[in-house]
């Protein structure tokens, strides 16, 4: 039942009230009717037993008529028109009895009656009517007295039938008036149950009813823990930030709201009094902090003064290093290049050769020339000759011209020599580049050697400066960081003061066992930076518990 | 257009001029009035059923030119080609017409200025020549050159003859 | 000097052939009433008339003194006052004669020799009769009406009516003092008549200097209401005259007489029309247009001969005298390029490039192009050789008292320069030949039932790439048996063997045959019909004989159309390139596919026999040979052969190299060419190659029967 919340409290109760309405409605319903078919079946009965009396009335008056047109008959009689007459109507008559003592014997039946009473009367009956007619039959319509003589035969005849049916026609009106009190003190019975039951119900509900309405409001009240008015009172004042209220709280073991509300404001109290502690040791820590980060910040700078000489020493190492790497690469290309030069020294002697082979075949070219040279030079002089004496010029300028090839020739052939003797000596120098060879490769790879440790030391001494180089960055990184921790620290500060104006907005009853303030101390920020331990600062006077707390917390020391 | 060669007699008391060659280990010498220039071996296109010492004809120049070997018109062997090999190409009149040869040497000397007393007439026997060839024997220093007669050596009439005699 | 010497000779030798060509029409016989003989007649006395100014010209005063004569004689011809005989034209034919004579000796050396003036003087002497009795030189002068210089000389003779018509001639003469100065004015009062003196009547005439640089027109617009009536005559002053023979000598676009004075300003539209009136004027029979010009005093005779002499110009200047050696070097130059642009083709062969190829295709046509008209500028028509023989029949058959008359045909055919110059010689032997003994005498020719007068036809046509000259004579024919007995004198023939005609008749062209009785100046030294013989063949032609005793004689020379640039079909045997003369290639074969017959070396070609001879074999060539061997058709006269090859490289044409007179004998090859890449290849003489073919298979086989069935169509070789 705790579980459900007053919601569904209500709605059960709603729910149980309007059941047991329904229920009652119903029921009283339910019973009317019930009243109502009882009291139909008697009156059922009744009809019956009315439609038997009546019947047996009708019988019985039937019966007086009967016998009153018997003795019209008899005195009559002598007529025959009215004989016949009267005859026909007591024959009528009779039977309409007998219907209607078959009537009464069949609704008799139908309704359970007793029965043995009307079958003898309708035995006696037609008894009656047959010794009526045998009497008759001695009837001498002539005959005066044949009235009288039949009424004498059938003297005494009648009184069977008649007093038969007199006596079941007053027992009939007899039973009849047994059943209507009979009835009637039945259904008084019926409606006195009826209604003791129906209202007993009606209680019954009632007190479930009520007892569920008490029940929830027991509940909500006890859920309250007190009057909601109360209840608003109190919130009232713990939200206006009056938590030294007093609750008064109706002992219950149960958790009511009040009980709840002042748990909360107790709570409450004991928060605020801890977030002005810790506010107050925030804006402590922060100033700490601050000087902290000022201090680092300082710390850092100076260290990366001196990685800064450490890097610039670096530099230098790393320059002079690089120069060696340098040198030792120039003496490595030169070596190369030696190296190079000599097996070119060795191909240009190749070269040499080829070329002094190619100049010899442009020697036989020019020798070729020459030659024709020559031969035109014989043809020019052979123009010239038969030219005759014009031709003289000509012919001195075409033997000119015969020695210039000639000489072209003897200078070919020198040229000759002259190549084949370069090819000689450029074969030797050839051999000797050759010779020369191995030594320079030496010398190159030991030159290659030097400049590959060089070149090792300076990728060491660059890891160095990459190193110092992190250093120095996150030494700036701490830098900033401090900086930034700094300005975090002031935005600390002075979010703690605000928070702490915003906690002021409480007030707050005296304190019992509760921890003491946490208050913190402003530092001045140009004090030295070095991390102080906490014994240094000042201690600060303790905060009486209960007492009315004051917006000038400075003076109060931090604790842990 | 050149004038016309004009032959030349050797002993008229005066100097002349003389193409010298050589065939095998021979001298030779023509006047230079006949020669007109010497080439180089080379472009000889032999023509059917020809004798031995026509060894064919080149193309100078647009011109057909036959080419006679000199050393089968002179009855020595024919010349074998070589390097220095040459074709003097001469100019003569025949019947008044002009008409060109090519003659095979084996190598070409110089053009000579030959002093008519320096010539000796052609020995009765001896040359291995035919007498009718040889204009003269003149003699340079140490050495002899056989002045050769053009018009004999290269008749026309002859070589046409020659050339004929194949068709028979 | 050269030049206009050069033009001078050319010139008047021309006019001398006119002269003669004249002259001999004349001799033909005109009737001296037909326009023709006019024309003629005029023809010579302008020629005589034009030697004569242009001699002057040159300072050749026996030539002019000489000539005079002639012009005086011919112009009396002209005018009809003279007749023509045979003897006159005996004579002037002479005279021409002399004239060339002069001429050639003024250009040999410079002046007259003694001997010749004299002859000249005897020939003028025999002239004489004819000349007419007046000392003065019969040519019409006009009357030259020598202005005085400055000035026009214009004399007026108005007519009767002038007053009639209204006409104020003092107004005219205002005028034309308007027009400028008027330097005289005189009045011609020779016509007043003595008697029947009519006042309106204008009986007066005028002669006015007006000097001022007048146009001739100008002047006669002046008169232009009385001209028609008028006789006016308006002289140009001398400098003017000077100034319009100036004018017509450099007349442009004119070729008219009129036309050309008109145009000078020498005469007017008016004049002229007036001239060409009087032409068609039957009385004046069609005086050549200057005449009648001069004689109407609208001009001077010196400007008309001026104007004429620029027409002739003109004329000749459609036609161009080129020195031959000139010629010569061109058509060399043309030949060089025709094989530089074959090398081209070849060189350029291998490219795609359409462009090129297209260019190179385009200078193929053009270089054939030029290669034909350089050739046609080769080309001479025959008829001036033949018209030299109507000279020499002439005279020859008057020589020998016998009267032959010199047909001729086809004087348009053209053949290469070079020959006609090398054929005058043996043609002329030939027709003296044909004159001497072939044509018989008057009463031979009688007795024969032949007209009196022979016969000698020269006749030339193209024939397949030849120029065929015949001569055909329809005189006594060749005495077979005569020559035969003659041959077998002289050892030629044998006796007892069967010769055929033909072969007989070959037997003429033999050097030193003549069965003449007694040698004339002109024939029968027996040097003539073999060096006919070899003259022809020197032109790589061939000279026939065909002779019928008692009918006549056909001797039949043919030549090849062109030497210098054949269209021949380029193939190889073993190595050496050889040309087949395009005329002669009838087809190429696969030798392989064609059949051939065996045991025997022909070939079976559209169910004609074809022999066929290797080309290699026969030329005894050694050098690469071809497996698959193509076979070249010739065809030459009638007859048809087949040469077997190795290659066969296609149509080319190509420069004809005569080759040296060393190579005179070579049988089977006609001259040589060089191919596109320098090398030779040799030019087939079909017939030739035939005949060696023939004469090695006659080695080869002895059968005689083979050898009689060879000789039969070898007849028509020779």
């Amino acid at each position: 039942m705790r579980k459900l919340s007053l919601k569904a409290k209500i709605a059960i109760l709603a729910l149980l009230i309007g059941g047991a309405m329904i229920f009652l409605g119903s029921f009283g319903f339910q019973q009317l009717g019930a009243m109502d078919r009882y009291v139909a079946q008697r009156l059922g009965d009744v009809e019956n037993n009315v439609d038997v009396l009546m019947e047996m009335e009708s019988a019985h008056l039937k019966f007086k008529v009967q016998v009153q047109e018997w003795k019209n008959i008899l005195l009559r009689g002598n007529d025959p028109e009215q004989f016949l007459r009267y005859v026909n109507n007591f024959t009528q008559v009779e039977r309409e009895v007998a219907q209607d003592l078959n009537d009464v014997l069949t609704k008799l039946t139908a309704i359970g009656g007793n029965t043995a009473a009307v079958m003898a009367l309708q035995v006696n009956m037609q008894k009656l009517g047959a010794d009526y007619r045998k009497a008759l039959e001695s009837f001498e319509p002539g005959d005066p007295m044949a009235g009288s003589k039949v009424d004498q035969l059938v003297q005494g005849m009648d009184r069977d039938a008649s007093e038969g049916m007199t006596t079941l026609a007053e027992q009939t009106e007899h039973a009849f008036a047994e059943l209507i009190a009979d009835v009637k003190t039945r259904i008084n019975e019926h409606a006195a149950s009826a209604s003791r039951t129906y209202v007993m119900t009606v209680v019954i509900f009632i007190a479930l009813v009520l007892g569920a309405v008490g029940f929830v409001f027991f509940d909500l009240y006890a859920l309250l823990g007190g009057e909601p008015a109360y209840a608003v009172s109190i919130v009232r004042q713990v939200a206006e930030g009056r938590l030294d209220t007093e609750i008064e709280l109706k002992g219950k073991s149960r958790q009511s709201l009040l009980q709840d509300i002042a748990a909360m404001k107790d709570r409450l109290t004991q928060i605020i009094g801890d977030v002005r502690n810790s506010a107050d040791a925030l804006a402590s820590a922060s100033e700490e902090v601050n000087t902290t980060a000022q201090s680092l910040a300082r710390g850092a700078s100076t260290q990366a003064a001196s990685v800064e000489e450490t890097s610039a020493v670096m530099e230098q190492a790393a320059a002079s290093i690089a120069r060696n790497n340098e040198n030792a690469a120039v003496t490595d290309r030169m070596a190369q290049q030696a190296f190079q030069d000599a097996s070119r020294g060795g191909d240009a002697v190749a070269e040499t050769v080829t070329a002094m082979q190619k100049i010899a075949e442009r020697i036989s070219v020019i020798d070729d020339i020459a030659y024709q040279t020559n031969l035109l030079a014989l043809n020019a002089a052979i123009e010239a000759g038969r030219a005759g004496e014009h031709g003289r010029g000509f012919a001195v300028v075409a033997s000119e011209v015969r020695k210039l090839a000639e000489r072209s020739q003897v200078a070919a052939r020198d040229i000759g020599e002259l190549a084949t003797t370069t090819v000689k000596r450029a074969e030797l120098a050839g051999s000797m580049l050759q010779q020369m060879l191995p030594s320079i490769q030496k010398t190159a790879d030991l030159v290659q050697e030097i400049a590959a440790a060089s070149a090792e030391q300076s990728t060491g001494v660059q890891q160095i400066n990459s190193a110092i180089a992190q250093v120095s960055t996150t030494m700036q990184q701490n830098a900033a960081a401090s900086e930034e921790l700094s300005a975090t620290s002031e935005e600390m500060s002075t979010q703690a003061i605000s928070l702490k104006e915003n906690i002021d907005f409480f007030t707050l009853p005296v304190m019992r066992d509760r921890k003491a303030p946490l208050k913190f101390v402003a530092k001045n920020p140009s004090k030295p930076s070095a991390p102080r331990p906490v014994a240094e600062r000042k201690p600060a006077e303790k905060r009486l518990p209960g007492a009315l707390e004051d917006d000038d917390d400075q003076h109060f020391v931090k604790y842990d | 257009m050149k004038t016309p060669a004009q032959t030349v007699e050797v002993n008229s008391a005066s100097k002349q001029q003389f193409l010298t060659f050589c065939i095998g280990s021979e001298k030779f010498g023509m006047a230079l009035a006949q020669t007109r220039e010497v080439i180089e071996y080379g472009g000889i296109t032999q023509v059917p059923l020809m004798p031995a010492f026509l060894t064919g004809v080149i193309n100078l120049r647009g011109e057909v030119v036959p080419v006679i070997d000199l050393a089968v018109r002179l009855g020595r062997p024919p010349i074998e080609i070589r390097r220095r090999t040459c074709i003097i190409i001469v100019e003569m009149q025949h019947e008044g017409q002009q008409f060109t040869l090519g003659l095979l040497a084996d190598s070409v000397y110089e053009v000579l200025e030959i002093d008519a007393d320096a010539v000796d007439p052609a020995p009765a026997f001896g040359a291995n020549l035919r007498a009718d060839f040889i204009l003269g024997i003149a003699r340079q220093g140490e050495e002899f050159i056989v002045l050769l007669d053009a018009d004999r050596t290269l008749s026309l009439r002859e070589l046409a003859k020659l050339v004929e005699a194949e068709f028979d | 000097m050269d030049i206009p010497i050069e033009t001078f000779v050319t010139e008047s030798r021309e006019l001398l052939a006119l002269m003669e060509a004249g002259l001999l029409k004349l001799e033909a016989g005109l009737d001296s009433a037909s326009s023709e003989y006019q024309e003629v007649v005029n023809e010579i006395f302008r020629a005589a008339h034009t030697i004569k100014g242009s001699a002057g010209l040159f300072g050749l005063d026996a030539v002019v003194a000489f000539t005079h004569t002639v012009e005086n004689l011919m112009d009396c011809v002209r005018e009809g006052s003279v007749g023509i005989s045979a003897e006159l034209i005996g004579l002037l034919l002479q005279c021409s004669d002399h004239m060339a004579a002069l001429v050639d000796a003024y250009i040999q050396t410079g002046s007259a020799p003694e001997t010749l003036v004299k002859n000249g003087e005897q020939l003028l002497m025999s002239l004489t009769p004819w000349l007419p009795r007046a000392a003065e030189a019969a040519s019409p002068q006009a009357v030259e009406e020598v202005s005085e210089s400055g000035c026009w000389h214009i004399s007026l003779r108005l007519g009767r009516d002038t007053l009639r018509n209204g006409m104020d001639p003092l107004a005219i003469l205002r005028y034309l003092a308007g027009l400028g100065e008027l330097r005289y004015c005189e009045v011609i009062d020779d016509d007043l008549p003595l008697e029947d003196f009519d006042p309106e009547n204008f009986y007066l005439g005028f002669v006015v200097g007006l000097a001022g640089p007048l146009k001739k027109s100008d002047i006669e617009d002046a008169f232009v209401f009385v001209r028609d009536e008028a006789e006016i005559s308006i002289v140009p002053p001398q400098e003017t005259r000077e100034q319009l023979l100036r004018l017509i000598q450099s007349q442009q676009g004119k070729s008219r007489l009129g036309e050309m004075l008109v145009c000078s300003g020498a005469i007017t539209q008016r004049e002229l029309e007036a001239a060409l009136h009087q032409q068609k004027d039957p009385e004046t029979l069609k005086k050549p247009l200057g005449e009648i010009l001069v004689a109407n005093k609208s001009t001077s005779e010196q400007l008309v001969d001026a104007a004429l002499a620029r027409q002739r110009q003109k004329n000749s200047a459609r036609m161009i005298r080129v020195d031959a050696e000139r010629l010569d070097s061109l058509i060399n130059l043309i030949g060089e390029l025709v094989i530089n642009r074959q090398r081209v083709d070849l060189l350029t062969s291998g490219y795609v490039d359409q462009d090129l190829q297209e260019a190179v295709a385009s200078l193929a046509g053009l270089t054939e192009q030029v290669r034909d008209a350089a050739l046609n500028l080769r080309m001479v028509a025959i008829g001036e050789t033949f018209h030299r023989f109507k000279r020499i029949v002439r005279d020859t058959a008057q020589e020998l008292g016998k009267d032959i008359e010199l047909v001729l045909q086809g004087e348009d055919t053209e053949l290469d320069r070079s020959m006609v110059e090398k054929l005058t010689d043996p043609l002329t032997h030939i027709v003296r030949n044909a004159i001497d003994h072939g044509i018989e005498s008057r009463e031979r020719r009688a007795e024969s039932g032949k007209p009196l007068r022979g016969t000698i036809k020269l006749s030339a046509y193209h024939d397949a790439g030849n120029v065929v000259i015949e001569i055909q004579d329809d005189g006594g024919g060749i005495n077979t048996e005569r020559v035969r007995e003659r041959a077998i004198e002289k050892g030629l023939l044998e006796a007892g063997v069967e010769y055929s005609e033909h072969q007989i008749h070959q037997l003429i062209f033999h050097p030193g045959f003549s069965t003449a009785e007694k040698i004339t100046n002109m024939s029968g030294r027996g040097v003539g019909m073999d060096v006919v013989k070899r003259n022809v063949e020197d032109l790589q032609g061939v000279v026939d004989i065909k002779s019928h005793r008692g009918q006549g004689t056909l001797i039949t020379v043919r030549l090849p159309l062109t030497l210098a640039i054949i269209d021949g079909f380029h193939v190889n045997s073993a190595g050496t390139h050889f040309i087949v003369p395009q005329a002669t290639v009838v087809e190429c074969l696969d030798f392989n596919s064609v059949r051939r017959l065996e045991g025997g070396s022909s070939i079976q070609l559209r169910g004609e026999l074809v022999p066929y001879v290797h080309l290699q074999e026969l030329l005894e060539l050694s050098g690469q040979v071809n497996q698959q061997k193509k076979l070249v058709v010739v065809q030459f006269g009638d007859e048809r052969a087949a040469v077997v090859v190795d290659e066969l490289y296609g149509e080319l044409q190509t420069v004809v190299k005569p080759l040296s007179p060393v190579f005179g004998t070579l049988k089977g090859i006609g001259g040589c060419s060089l191919l596109g890449n320098g090398e030779i290849a040799f030019i087939l003489d079909v017939p030739q190659l035939i005949a060696l073919a023939t004469a090695d298979e006659v080695h080869r086989t002895a059968n005689s029967a083979l050898m009689a069935r060879r000789h039969a169509p070898s007849d028509h070789l020779h």
